[in-house]
């Protein structure tokens, strides 16, 4: 609930004219600024039903306040205060706190007041104690809307469940008036939701790394955070209500907000496997999850609980069949036995569903698999997740044996499918670290498959990983020369709608060389050495093409070298006679 | 890269300033540059058409630098930087040599591309390729391959002068925006190849050297 004091300040006697002036300034307790330059003359559109105070505003120039601006700061409670002053000498100071409804009452009194002085034209001495009075009445009732502020608290609604729709940054850091619409465009069939799945990219420096951070610290209301300290910056959140509708709500960090955001959200950073002393706590299972701060080794924690759970369960059903099987005829064997098998084939171990579920696809290609067969006595024989490689050999210590790139996925991909998170905030800050270009290629299908209801942010340097996404799906962002300031480059033609027919650049149907060039701005397709051996290329073939030869020797010569090179270079003929 | 012809100057102001010049100041001189640096790039850009005059990708408008823009002189708008004219470009000394000892020498600007002129740096130059020579012509010592749209030395020049000259296209970096070059030639050539458009009826406001050859080698092949 937001906090705002009108000072209706003042209602000053000019004396010799007998003319009263009404001021009005309005400032807020809060950090809700809307202006705090002079002295205001507010028109509150709010009031503006109310005819007595309509015509007490009637001196009023501005407009400042207007309905809307109170039900989006969400002020329900004002403070108003004047100074009633006669002939200069001040005769009485009202400082009143209501709602509304009670600063109306309050206004249009003191209006009347103003009235009655100025008809009688005499020092309002009685008026004076009678506000000494009203005071007090005032600092009970006070009292009882404090009981109020209390009891609405209560009442306040958590948000969650949702997905980003839009990021505006007033002003932050490089970003000044930075918008992103986070939804489908128009002729998409998801036209108007919030995007699955978003892919950040830009020049070092641009901000990827920030616009991460300001998520994170909206979801984590973290009011203490720098990056937040402007407080006009906002997130809009789609939800869905109880009706099942789609709400948009504008969510402002510094703000007073009637809502607590309550969503679960997991960060894997760029640098998670090299973060020194990450916090031994366990892994939350919702709410914020942060592998900056925690160990993404943790999560073994849960599949461990089930494996364990499932030994003993396997073992209850091995002690059925061993007594069973003692008196069992061998027609009653096979059918314990098949039961048996029936069981342990609707249900599969824990470890075997991660690795045919999740992570056994990925370390085939590092030659890999995830070993399956796990025989322990306590729960300390199974500290961590056992590989071996495909001919069965189990490998030591997994943090010395696995490359930076196995760990990657195995970091990454654990937690998500073992808290299989929904309607989460997924952000992965640089995925294709340590990673070789045919994994990055899988990566994003991949991890937004272990949690297909979640909104995934994913900020890359990586062309291959930038053509797993949607056009839309895609921000781009770069320095504007001109301002100084970042600006979001936008793929479809501004002069027309954002539609899916409107968008120009589409990194699904680009080779990786020309997701470089055409997306990430790359001039050059190699480096000064090729463009140096085409040229060589070039004049052979030109070379070639002419005909000119001292000798057939020399042609020939030619010829093999031309091959050679052509190759080497893969020279790009323009049509296959050529070649 | 086309045939420069410098004669034409519009900059009177500042040549013969650069007339009298026994000394020149230097050229990181800031005075000397806020009066003559916008005069000398904006007459470079009126006689290269708005184009870089090595790789002949496009910087400016032609129309901004015209004839009409000028006064008694003196480009007209004088209170601007290069920024405001053009994108990524500026003054190059086509031989960083005798930048030193006569920084504002008109004979020795081009104004070019800036990655071009970062990369060209202070190389070693041979005027074998210096555009606005008398000698200079551009279909005598210059062939375009059109795979890769690659500019390359005539083959049919002795080898020695063939490498003189393939030398300075690396130095220039004529062929440092062969892509984009690629990319706008290819346009053009595939509406001519679908006979959406005759060469004739293609026009092309950069680039102009590699397109006409690429007209004379695809008409030849037609042959």
């Amino acid at each position: 609930m937001g906090f705002a004091t009108i000072f209706l300040n003042k209602i000053i006697n000019k004396s010799k004219n007998d003319d009263f002036v009404l001021k009005f300034t309005r400032e807020t307790t809060d950090n809700i600024i809307i202006s705090r330059s002079k002295n205001f003359t507010y028109l509150i559109e709010y009031f503006e039903n109310t005819d007595s105070v309509r015509k007490m505003l009637m001196f009023a120039k501005e407009t400042k306040i207007s309905k809307e601006m109170i039900s989006k700061y969400n002020l329900s409670h004002f403070n108003i205060r004047a100074d009633v002053i006669w002939a200069d000498e001040k005769i009485n100071v009202i400082n009143q706190e209501d709602t509304i409804e009670g600063v109306l009452l309050e206004m249009k009194r003191l209006y009347d007041l103003s009235q009655g002085i100025l008809n009688n034209k005499t020092k309002p001495e009685k008026v004076m104690s009678e506000q000494k009075k009203e005071v007090e009445k005032k600092e009970v009732e006070k009292k009882e809307v404090e009981k109020k502020e209390v009891n609405n608290n209560s009442k306040i609604k958590i948000l969650k469940d949702f997905k980003l729709s839009r990021i505006y940054l007033k002003e932050i850091n490089q970003f000044y008036k930075f918008e992103v619409d986070l939804t489908y465009p128009k002729g998409h069939k998801k036209e108007g939701k919030p995007l699955d799945k978003v892919c950040l990219i830009g020049q070092n420096g641009t901000g990827k790394t920030s616009i991460i951070r300001i998520i994170k610290a909206f979801i984590e209301q973290n009011t203490k955070s720098k990056i937040l300290e402007e407080s006009k910056t906002s997130i809009e959140l789609d939800y869905t209500d109880f009706s099942n509708k789609t709400i948009t709500h504008t969510y402002y960090i510094n703000k007073f907000n009637e809502v607590k955001l309550e969503q679960n959200f997991i960060n894997f950073p760029a640098d998670m496997l090299s973060v020194p002393n990450k916090e031994n706590r366990p892994i939350p299972t919702s709410g914020i999850i942060d592998f900056d701060i925690l160990s993404a080794q943790k999560t073994w924690e849960f599949i461990k609980k089930n494996i364990i759970e499932y030994n003993k369960q396997e073992k209850i059903e091995r002690e059925k069949i061993l007594k069973n099987a003692l008196k069992a005829t061998s027609e009653e064997l096979l059918k314990i036995t098949t039961e048996f098998n029936n069981w342990k084939e609707k249900n599969h171990s824990p470890v075997e569903k991660l690795a045919d579920e999740c992570l056994d696809r990925f370390f085939e290609k590092f030659n890999l698999k995830v070993k399956t067969k796990i025989d322990f006595e306590e729960e300390s024989d199974i500290n961590y997740l056992k590989i071996e490689n495909l001919q069965k050999q189990e490998l030591g210590n997994l943090e010395e044996v696995l490359s930076s790139g196995t760990k990657q996925v195995l970091h990454t991909a654990m937690p998500l499918y073992s808290l299989k998170p929904e309607n989460a905030i997924v952000i992965f800050d640089e995925p294709e670290r340590s990673l070789y270009p045919d994994i990055q290629k899988e990566i994003v299908d991949f991890y937004t498959s272990l949690s297909p209801k979640s909104q995934f942010f994913f900020a890359t340097h990586s062309p291959i990983i930038a053509s797993a996404f949607e056009p839309w799906e895609i921000v781009e962002i770069r320095f504007d020369s001109k301002t100084g300031k970042i600006k979001q480059e936008l793929w479809y033609d501004t002069e027309k709608q954002r539609h899916v027919d409107n968008y120009f650049k589409d990194p699904r149907y680009l080779s990786w060389d020309d997701i470089l060039m055409k997306i990430y701005g790359m001039k050059e397709d190699g480096n000064s050495e090729r463009i140096e051996k085409l040229m060589e290329v070039a004049s052979l073939k030109s070379k070639l093409e002419k005909g000119n030869f001292s000798s057939e020797e020399e042609k020939q010569q030619i010829f093999k070298e031309f091959k050679k090179l052509s190759k080497l270079v893969n020279f790009k003929f323009r049509d296959e006679k050529n070649k | 890269m086309k045939k420069i012809n410098k004669t034409k100057i519009l900059s009177t102001v500042y040549k013969k300033w650069e007339n009298k010049l026994e000394e020149h100041p230097k050229y990181n001189n800031s005075k000397v540059r806020k009066e003559i640096y916008i005069d000398i790039a904006t007459n470079l850009l009126n006689i290269q058409g708005g184009l870089c005059a090595y790789t002949e990708i496009f910087l400016c408008n032609k129309n901004i630098v015209d004839d009409n823009n000028w006064k008694a002189g003196r480009f007209k708008k004088q209170n601007i930087t290069i920024k405001d004219i053009c994108k990524g470009g500026g003054l190059d000394h086509f031989d960083a040599s005798i930048k030193k000892e006569k920084a504002w020498l008109w004979d020795n600007f081009f104004f070019v591309d800036t990655d071009v002129n970062n990369k060209k740096s202070d190389k070693e130059v041979d005027s074998i390729l210096k555009p606005d020579t008398k000698d200079y012509d551009e279909y005598k010592l210059l062939e375009y391959n059109i795979d890769e749209h690659i500019f390359i030395a005539n083959t049919g020049l002795d080898i020695q002068t063939q490498k003189r000259v393939n030398n300075m296209i690396l130095t220039l970096g004529i062929n440092q925006v062969k892509n984009v070059r690629k990319e706008y030639l290819e346009e053009k050539i595939l509406d001519i190849e679908l006979k959406y458009k005759t060469w004739e009826q293609t026009s092309v406001f950069q680039f102009l050297t590699a397109f006409e050859m690429c007209k004379i080698t695809m008409n030849n092949e037609k042959i």
